[in-house]
């Protein structure tokens, strides 16, 4: 009885410790922030990307809906978390262009509160432009998408925000993480609340709206409301993962969240898989370390004990290594890495069962 | 006004290198149906060629092997990443024109540091001229002249050679044609090789007048150019035109006013009034002018 | 006396010029199996399309138990009680048979975003899963549970596309060429499948079909369709002495 039972659970209970094992190896690193500054920033790194492309690959590859307004509705949550977390007694020197607005210079929230804010703030707004937005086909949906993500950078750029977003000179002294593991429970509570959208019936909607319009429909699914919904909730959680990502980089300005931002994150969602959640959330951590791994081809390397020194292996080179081997996935490996499965023990003990089968 | 009159001849200059890279995008759609994010980074990496050759020859040859390189550029392009994807689902395509803009920036950024590098000066474009009252250069009273003859040319050959002819099937339906024994992949190289072109002579045209190039600055011209692609309706050739000289003007004038960081956005809110109103674009509707 | 399900009245669709049914009169009352023949292209489809919402007729009326459903969306109108299959399938085909049958039973189980997101509605949620369950029992469909709806074969697939249709409980089934790429035994078993499904889920089925020898077998009533237009109705007997049909349509049949 009792072994049937842990049998059944299995997948649970392993995710559970695989989980716990993770926060230890986070409360280990933390405690010793000081030797391992380089590892934290990868993970937060990583972490907050993970909770982008996620957001993304629920329009993208659940819904079906080429939506490239990621960096748009990332810089709102960003800007609003910098703007109500900056201490106070920071922020005259921070606005030293034009200064604040009166009634700003004093308001503060607590983290965790400003940067629901910014979700909201991103979801009302996707709310309203979804309305007219997503009755677009696939690449005009791109590009509006796109557009707004610009219209959005452009607005907080300008100088008739100086007085609230410092328009186009930044916001710095944004408060962080105090440790590796905020960071954690942050993104982890982000991606378990898309998880369980998207194991909801919603997320069943979401799917057969992503397989054929028309059958969805015929089978009586509303789906101009179901793509507001996952359009609305997609923006909602890219505001948020704004807002952690000011916190992770502490001072943010409007170019950062530029078209490219966009593309990045996209890149990370092909190459997870699209339609796998933890397919995103490997792919963030494949490029973000992939990233770091590679800059050993940014200058002249030894290997095997012979110094190479070709002239290739400069500043930058690591990048061009970076994007052809994405180009290899798009072009060879359209699946990504998990092609539309999850990484779940359920999923790995099967594998190895077949495995096993094919060779008996 | 004298300064409102010279605004408008640079806005129409402008508009007129936008045209020639909005009817790259306007025939790659009209025949693969798909936006060719890698458009706008061609025209970059067309300008870094510039600067290259023009350290080693004359303008006048520098200028004949730009067009070349960036022409088999977009060819290459178009043979790497999306023929392989032909029977994919289009947001894969859509997805790996993304990667190559990618790539060509990274590439660009590690050749050329992302630092602004110096655009040749050519000096016969460069000329101070008067007219009346009014001060420009060469360079923009060139601009439209060539964008305008080019479209010529552009349109006869779709309306009086095979090549066109061959394209303007395709576009109008690809099984079709193929069946008809035109030869598809041909076609579409044809296709993107005009649209280098395009985009080369378009790349000498902007950035002389800008004088410097980095590896993002393609980017923003690109998407500006799809924009007027969509304003004239995609497909259509003199939609693009006028589209392009639309944007350019627009842009100018507003900078000109001093709105210059509403000037991006501009284009775009444009773009999502015009796919609300009118999804077809200016032209869309005359399938005639579609290739 | 028996209840008028569907009545198209004087029903008819233009597009640009072009009159691809003109004037159509129809009538499906409980329980019944109606057919519509006629050669391709006549507008059979497209009248599935006017009526399931897709096209919006330019002239004449759909009524739904005596209701107009004119201008009402495709996916309100499965929720009044017409369901549809698909003359080229069209199944979630990347999501698993029983993914496709219970996103159909949505419509009937509506839950909130919040409750269905955090699983609060375990009770709704089990009895969905066991009706799910219980409708793919029924179509012989339970051992492929779990396969992709895409790695069917054909025949298995027309048929989930009918579960999928059942589960939203319909009044009216519309079926688009149930028979289409089967062999004349999986005809046959179609024939008595249709009657089945009519009896056990209490459907009216209205249907388009090439096959003659099935659409003689099962129909109470029969409609022919040329060029947009209706040239006859009645009874299979009716139908199989109609002059102008013969001409129309079972004419080549006959000289064959």
């Amino acid at each position: 009885m009792k072994i049937k039972f842990l049998i059944k659970n299995l997948n649970i209970i392993l995710s559970v410790i695989m989980i716990l094992l993770c926060l230890a190896f986070l409360f280990i690193i933390d405690a010793n922030n000081g030797s391992n500054k380089y590892l934290i920033t990868i993970i937060e790194k990583s972490l907050v990307y993970a909770v982008v492309a996620l957001s993304m690959n629920l329009v993208i590859g659940f819904t079906g809906l080429f939506s490239l307004g990621q960096a748009g509705f990332m810089a709102i949550g960003a800007y609003i978390t910098a703007i109500f977390t900056i201490p106070i007694k920071f922020r005259e020197s921070i606005y030293y262009v034009e200064g604040i607005n009166a009634d700003l210079a004093t308001m503060t929230l607590p983290i965790p509160i400003a940067i629901i804010l910014g979700g909201l703030v991103a979801a009302i707004i996707a709310a309203i432009i979804g309305i007219p937005i997503l009755t677009l086909k696939s690449d005009y949906l791109a590009i509006a998408t796109l557009g707004l993500s610009e219209i959005i950078r452009a607005v907080i750029a300008s100088p008739m925000m100086n007085t609230i977003t410092n328009g186009s000179y930044g916001l710095k002294r944004i408060p962080s993480f105090s440790g590796v593991l905020e960071c954690f429970i942050y993104c982890g509570i982000c991606i378990l609340l898309m998880a369980l959208v998207i194991n909801s019936s919603y997320g069943r909607d979401f799917k057969a709206i992503r397989e054929d319009e028309v059958a969805a429909r015929a089978v009586g699914i509303d789906i101009f409301k179901a793509k507001e919904i996952s359009f609305v909730i997609s923006s909602f959680f890219a505001g948020v993962a704004g807002g952690l990502l000011a916190m992770f980089m502490r001072s943010i300005e409007s170019r950062t969240f530029s078209v490219n931002l966009t593309y990045e994150i996209l890149l990370i969602v092909v190459l997870g898989g699209i339609g796998s959640i933890t397919g995103s959330i490997i792919g963030s951590f494949v490029v973000n370390i992939g990233k770091e791994a590679l800059r050993v081809f940014d200058k002249p390397f030894t290997i095997f004990g012979f110094m190479v020194d070709w002239p290739i292996f400069r500043e930058g080179f690591r990048m061009v290594i970076f994007s052809i081997l994405l180009m290899v996935v798009v072009l060879f490996f359209k699946k990504g890495i998990m092609g539309g499965k999850e990484f779940t023990f359920d999923n790995i003990i099967k594998f190895f069962k077949k495995k096993g089968e094919k060779h008996e | 006004m004298q300064y409102f009159l010279e605004q408008c001849l640079i806005g129409i200059s402008i508009g007129g290198a936008y045209a020639l890279i909005a009817i790259g995008y306007t025939l790659v759609y009209g025949i693969l149906r798909l936006i060719n994010f890698a458009h706008g980074d061609i025209f970059m990496v067309a300008g870094y060629i510039m600067i290259f050759t023009t350290a080693n020859f004359p303008i006048y040859i520098s200028i004949p092997i730009t067009i070349i390189a960036t022409c088999i550029l977009g060819v290459v392009i178009e043979k790497v990443a999306y023929k392989p994807l032909r029977t994919a689902p289009r947001m894969s395509i859509m997805i790996s024109a993304i990667g190559v803009s990618y790539f060509l920036q990274n590439f660009a950024t590690y050749l050329f540091t992302a630092l602004p590098s110096n655009y040749p000066p050519i000096y016969f474009l460069k000329k101070q001229i008067h007219i009346g009252y009014l001060k420009t250069n060469m360079a923009d009273i060139l601009t439209p002249i060539i964008t305008i003859l080019l479209v010529l040319i552009l349109i006869w050959i779709l309306k009086h050679t095979k090549i066109g002819l061959s394209m303007r099937a395709v576009s109008r339906d690809y099984e079709a044609a193929s069946l008809m024994g035109i030869k598809i992949n041909n076609t579409i190289s044809y296709t993107f090789a005009i649209g280098s072109i395009l985009a080369a002579v378009g790349s000498i045209l902007y950035f002389t007048n800008r004088a410097s190039v980095f590896p993002y600055s393609g980017s923003m011209p690109g998407l500006k150019c799809f924009v007027a692609a969509v304003f004239g309706g995609i497909g259509s050739i003199p939609g693009a035109l006028i589209g392009g000289f639309f944007i350019g003007l627009c842009e100018t004038l507003i900078k000109a006013v001093g709105y210059s960081t509403f000037s991006d956005a501009f284009t775009f809110v444009i773009l999502i009034i015009v796919l609300l109103l009118r999804p077809t674009g200016l032209f869309g509707e005359k399938i005639i002018d579609k290739v | 006396m028996s209840e008028k399900i569907l009545q198209l009245s004087s029903m008819g669709i233009k597009f640009g010029g072009i009159v691809a049914i003109d004037e159509l009169n129809l009538e499906v009352n409980e329980k019944e199996i109606v057919a519509i023949i006629g050669p391709n292209g006549a507008g059979k489809t497209t009248a599935f399309n006017c009526i399931t919402g897709i096209y919006t007729p330019t002239s004449g009326d759909i009524y739904y138990l005596g209701r107009s459903i004119l201008n009402v969306k495709p996916e309100r109108i499965t929720a009044l009680g017409i369901a549809r299959t698909f003359q080229n399938i069209r199944l979630f085909k990347e999501l698993t048979v029983f993914e496709n049958v219970i996103i159909a039973l949505h419509l009937r189980y509506k839950d909130n975003l919040f409750t269905s997101t955090f699983k609060l509605n375990f009770k709704k949620e089990e009895e969905k899963i066991k009706e799910a369950e219980k409708l793919l029992k029924s179509q012989n469909l339970y051992k492929y549970k779990d396969e992709i709806s895409q790695s069917l074969s054909y025949g298995l697939q027309r048929r989930l596309e009918i579960a999928r249709a059942l589960a939203t409980k319909p009044k009216l089934l519309l079926l688009d060429e149930p028979a289409a790429g089967m062999n004349p035994q999986e005809t046959n078993e179609l024939t008595e499948y249709i009657k089945r499904i009519r009896d056990e889920y209490d459907v009216s089925i209205l249907l388009i079909e090439h096959h003659m020898d099935l659409v003689m077998d099962i129909s109470d009533k029969i409609y022919v369709i040329d060029f947009g237009k209706l040239i006859a109705e009645g009874t299979s007997k009716e139908i199989q002495n109609n002059d102008k049909v013969i001409k129309a349509y079972l004419g080549e049949e006959e000289n064959a």
